[in-house]
């Protein structure tokens, strides 16, 4: 019985198939999109904690002190009986992070695989300078002039594992820049505090990477998010479509004795097989998607946080059950309402398929009660919120508060232009919109959602650009950025420099921990350079000379608002040394906590620190002249000298590059919303025979007929778009105001950019144009037979 | 005034061609009421459909006025429906979209025709002056049928071509709806085609032809 009742219900796929495939195609593109950026976030993850557990770091405690440990610290205290391992780190390449290790000392760890019980291996690797490195990072490094690689698939991407002392003489370095404790020492020792000054850094969460990426990872899993609903949305008219065009068959199942229960099942089943499938298509888009975006995502992650991500996908099982799951409770979310509805039609319910979709007035007004709900709740949330899941929350009430209300707000407009309306033609097509809102709802609601995500996003990139190259251009005044390598050769370089330049401007910080969180406290001397470009949010008259004074501390806007600092706030910076807050700055791009207090006070406190970077005030046309003497003079490594141009232009792309992904999955949810809107109107088409037939016989022409149909969905997506508008605006809004503010600590001016809402206005026409193309064409070659056949059977 | 010679309409069916039309002519003369009767099948609705200028005959000839129909091409068919020739349907006549009153004047308005004091006329007769802002679904049958046949004259057409206007409807509505029709094509001095099954309503005209196995007898 259970097969002949599945029989006929799957007849209805075969003879619709477009049908079956948009079902499909729906599922699969919503399941793509989550599961896309699922897998994304999974594999930057796992590059974090291959990172984290790279020499102990994510265990072990350290001893390190700014400018590096010395040779002679570190055997005063091996000669005191501690176990510690010496580790060196640095940049060499822009890509490739140099670990220099002691291979006898160096605690076990996956990747040092390779020379584990191998004397052979090991002796080479201290010997010629092997470099340990992952197979992706050696591809990276084809063809660069290093020592020879060998292979481990452990060592984090970007990274190159190495003898010590290769990575002094790489590095051009001959301090240490930490020293790992060994868990387990022997006993008897004298306490370290009695042996050494070293700073002991015990591994901190709170600044670990996986916690600093959290925001990015939330943001693009938001976005996943949203693009699993848009989706969701084709998937809903779709099952609805399929479901109302059963009823009749439903009816005589139901009259011929199958149970409603049985029913019931059977339809569940066919949802499931369906959804099985779809989930099998949607993972390997999703996997594509994935693929695609990574080097992206990586390229973002290591500009923003400094985080090695492999550029490369590996399956994992775990993604792949999640998105079967995924497109399992997805299909039973979108047809439950479908279910719902057999569930509850009496045995004799009328057969003729009921307008699909037809919204009663009453349920667009119970829609728009609930809309209402929604946007105040947004608000709420936007006022009192007061974290980033608030800020999230707040996000999903506007949208989908906006979104509930956009058939409200279209039937409204449409009613008012047809006011206005002249001619039979302009009022049958305002008349014909206004009747067609409830069935396109789902698909412009769709719409509306992906334009007010592109807006929103793209008002939030575009403030956040220009308030960034604003603030660059503050920031970084000074033409050229120095560091050496010792205080013998900064002093040199700067004596050097003291005639040849407008000023030499000591650019000094040391890593503090302040009220529990790591922080570095800048130094600045007294100098113009500062008091007329520094980007001040807020600032007590007499800021700079209460800094010359000591007598004053600026924090960036990060930490003012995590600890909850004002103007006058007194903030204690260590034993004895408490001072008020004169000035607020902003400080884009930092994640941590960071201080500027006057240079004289600073090195009172840490005299022995030695003074290795700075700024140097010289005219631009001098700099590449000055560069190449100092290097020549000195023999400065390459990136010991960088001009600000040079600074500027890998902030500025680090910047681009952070919001690449996000401009494609503005592209994709745009896309998604477009084949929304392309189902919508193929399976409307056919139920639109009886609008257009009594027009066509009346003398209107099949061609003109198809211009007004192009023209009515492109008046749906046209006021759709004009909604989205100010709904954009208020995700920018909630984007700058609430989530970036939870989230990185900075708030931005929110800018409006009207040529870009015009460019966006113009795609979403292209894409609803598109979507209409097809269905107006069926339409068009549609024989005057088939339109006849409205008014009767009878030949 | 209407003239068609020699029409044959055959369909592509699963089962082959089916000739519907076998070398039909007919005439119909100014202000003249003919019906149109025959069994189910025998190509009463296509004969319509090729007169109205809703599809073109695989052979033979239309005139109206001495002008050819069977000639033109979609643009200059969709005119014809336009300005000149009215069709009225067993259901679904009207647009859902509009009300009442835009459906009434949508016709006419395409065709640059409307005449308020003509409209204002027909609508009273009809008995749709307080029917004005309904929609579609919001009428009877009989209703919607009114409504067709005030639309099909707003425009004052040559002819009025009519297909079982009054099939859904019971006999008492139906009379009444054919009474009104009668008026209204006599008042706007057109002429009528109607087919029917029905003999009744078929008598009320002024001649009858029956169509039989795609020929006229």
């Amino acid at each position: 019985m259970n097969a002949a009742v599945f029989q006929a219900l799957w007849s209805h796929w075969r003879r619709h198939p477009v049908q079956l495939v948009t079902l499909v195609l729906g599922l699969a593109l919503a399941t793509a999109l989550w599961s896309g950026v699922q897998a994304i976030n999974a594999e930057a993850r796992a590059s974090y904690g291959r990172a984290a557990a790279l020499m102990g770091q994510d265990q072990l405690d350290r001893l390190q002190t700014p400018g590096g440990v010395t040779l002679q610290q570190y055997v005063a205290l091996r000669r005191a009986g501690w176990d510690l391992s010496p580790v060196v780190e640095g940049r060499l390449l822009p890509g490739l992070r140099i670990v220099g290790i002691d291979p006898l000392s160096a605690p076990p760890q996956p990747a040092l695989a390779p020379l584990a019980g191998d004397a052979d291996a090991l002796a080479a690797f201290v010997r010629d300078g092997v470099l340990l490195v992952a197979p992706e990072t050696a591809a990276e490094l084809k063809g660069a002039d290093l020592p020879p690689l060998r292979l481990s698939a452990d060592v984090p991407p970007g990274t190159a594992i190495t003898d010590i002392g290769v990575a002094q003489r790489l590095l051009r370095t001959d301090r240490i820049s930490h020293l790992l404790i060994a868990r387990s020492q022997p006993s008897g020792l004298a306490p370290l505090e009695s042996l050494t000054a070293l700073d002991r850094v015990t591994p901190d969460d709170t600044s670990s990477l996986a916690q600093l990426t959290d925001s990015f990872h939330l943001n693009l899993t938001a976005f996943g998010l949203l693009s699993f609903a848009v989706g969701l949305f084709i998937v809903q008219s779709a099952i609805g479509l399929a479901f109302e065009q059963r009823r009749a068959a439903v009816r005589t199942l139901r009259a011929l004795g199958v149970s409603l229960r049985r029913l019931m099942l059977l339809l569940a089943a066919e949802l499931a097989a369906i959804a099985l499938v779809a989930a099998v298509v949607g993972m390997a888009l999703g996997y594509g998607i994935a693929a695609a975006l990574l080097p992206g995502v990586a390229g973002t992650l290591r500009g923003l946080y400094g985080a090695q991500v492999s550029g490369t996908l590996s399956f994992d099982p775990f993604w792949a059950a999640s998105a079967l799951v995924i497109t399992l409770l997805g299909a039973a979310a979108a047809g439950a309402q479908a279910l719902w509805r057999v569930a509850r039609m009496p045995l004799l319910a009328p057969a003729q398929p009921r307008a699909w979709a037809m919204a009663s007035a009453r349920a667009i007004r119970v829609q728009t009660a609930a809309a209402l709900c929604l946007l105040f709740a947004a608000a709420g949330l936007a006022l009192w919120g007061g974290s980033l899941m608030a800020g999230f929350a707040c996000l999903a009430a506007l949208l989908v508060g906006s979104a509930l209300a956009l058939p409200m707000l279209l039937l409204a407009l449409l009613r008012g232009a047809a006011r206005f309306a002249r001619g039979p033609m302009a009022e049958w097509l305002l008349a014909d919109a206004r009747q067609q809102v409830p069935a396109l709802s789902l698909a412009l609601m769709a719409l509306l959602l992906a334009l007010a995500a592109n807006v929103g996003v793209g008002t939030m990139v575009g403030s956040f650009r220009t308030t960034f190259v604003g603030w660059l251009d503050q920031r970084l005044a000074p033409e050229l950025y120095l560091t050496t390598r010792t205080a013998e050769e900064a002093a040199a370089v700067t004596g050097y420099l003291a005639s040849r330049s407008d000023a030499v401007l000591p650019n000094w910080s040391v890593p503090v921990t302040l009220r529990g969180a790591p922080a570095q406290i800048y130094g600045v001397v007294d100098h113009a350079t500062y008091r007329e470009n520094w980007p001040l949010l807020s600032s007590r008259t007499d800021a700079w000379d209460s800094l010359a004074a000591g007598n004053g501390v600026l924090v960036n806007e990060q930490m003012a608002r995590r600890d909850r600092l004002a103007l006058g706030d007194p903030l204690a910076l260590g034993d004895g040394w408490t001072v008020p807050v004169v000035g607020i700055y902003s400080d884009y791009g930092n994640p941590s906590a960071q201080l500027i207090v006057g240079m004289d006070a600073l090195a009172a406190r840490y005299p022995d620190q030695p003074q290795l970077r700075f700024a140097v005030r010289l005219a631009p046309a001098a700099v590449p002249g000055m560069i190449a003497e100092l290097r020549q003079r000195f023999d400065l490594p390459a990136d010991a000298l960088r001009d600000q141009g040079a600074v500027k232009a890998a902030s500025l792309r680090i910047f681009d590059q952070t919001f690449v992904v996000t401009g494609a999955l503005n592209v994709l949810t745009l896309g998604v919303a477009g084949f929304a809107l392309l189902t919508s109107l193929l399976t409307l088409s056919a139920l639109r025979l009886p609008q257009v037939a009594p027009v066509w016989a009346m003398g209107v022409a099949p061609r003109r007929i198809a211009l007004t149909e192009l023209a009515r969905t492109a008046l749906l997506a046209a006021l759709t778009w004009a909604l989205a508008v100010p709904v954009g605006l208020a995700l920018a809004w909630v984007l700058l105001a609430v989530v970036n503010v939870q989230a990185f600590g900075w708030r931005l001016p929110m800018m409006v950019f009207p040529g870009g809402w015009l460019w966006l206005g113009f795609w979403a026409l292209t894409a609803a144009l598109l979507a209409s193309v097809w269905p107006v064409w069926r339409l068009l070659a549609m024989p005057g037979g088939h339109l006849l056949r409205v008014f009767a059977n009878d030949r | 005034m209407l003239s068609a010679r020699d029409l044959t309409k055959s369909f592509i069916t699963s089962e082959g061609p089916l000739q519907v039309l076998r070398g039909v002519s007919v005439d119909v003369a100014a202000g003249e009421s003919v019906a149109l009767t025959g069994e189910s099948g025998s190509g009463k609705s296509t004969l319509l459909h090729l007169l109205g200028c809703l599809d073109v005959p695989d052979s033979g000839t239309i005139t109206l006025q001495g002008a050819p129909l069977h000639n033109l091409d979609e643009a200059g068919r969709a005119r014809v429906r336009r300005r000149q020739v009215s069709v009225i349907f067993q259901q679904l006549n009207l647009i859902p979209s509009l009300t009442v009153v835009q459906n009434l004047k949508f016709q006419a308005r395409l065709a640059g025709v409307l005449d308020p004091d003509w409209q204002g006329e027909i609508t009273a007769r009809l008995g749709l002056s307080t029917l004005l802002d309904r929609y579609p679904e919001q009428l009877s049958g009989g209703q919607q049928q009114r409504v067709a046949i005030g639309r099909a004259l707003a425009v004052r057409p040559e002819l009025v071509l009519a297909d079982e206007p009054t099939g859904n409807l019971d006999e008492a509505t139906a009379d009444a709806v054919l009474e009104l029709l009668l008026d209204g094509v006599a008042r706007s001095r057109s002429a009528l085609l109607m087919v029917t099954h029905s003999p009744r309503l078929a008598a009320r005209l002024s001649r009858v032809v029956h169509l039989q196995e795609g020929c006229l007898r």
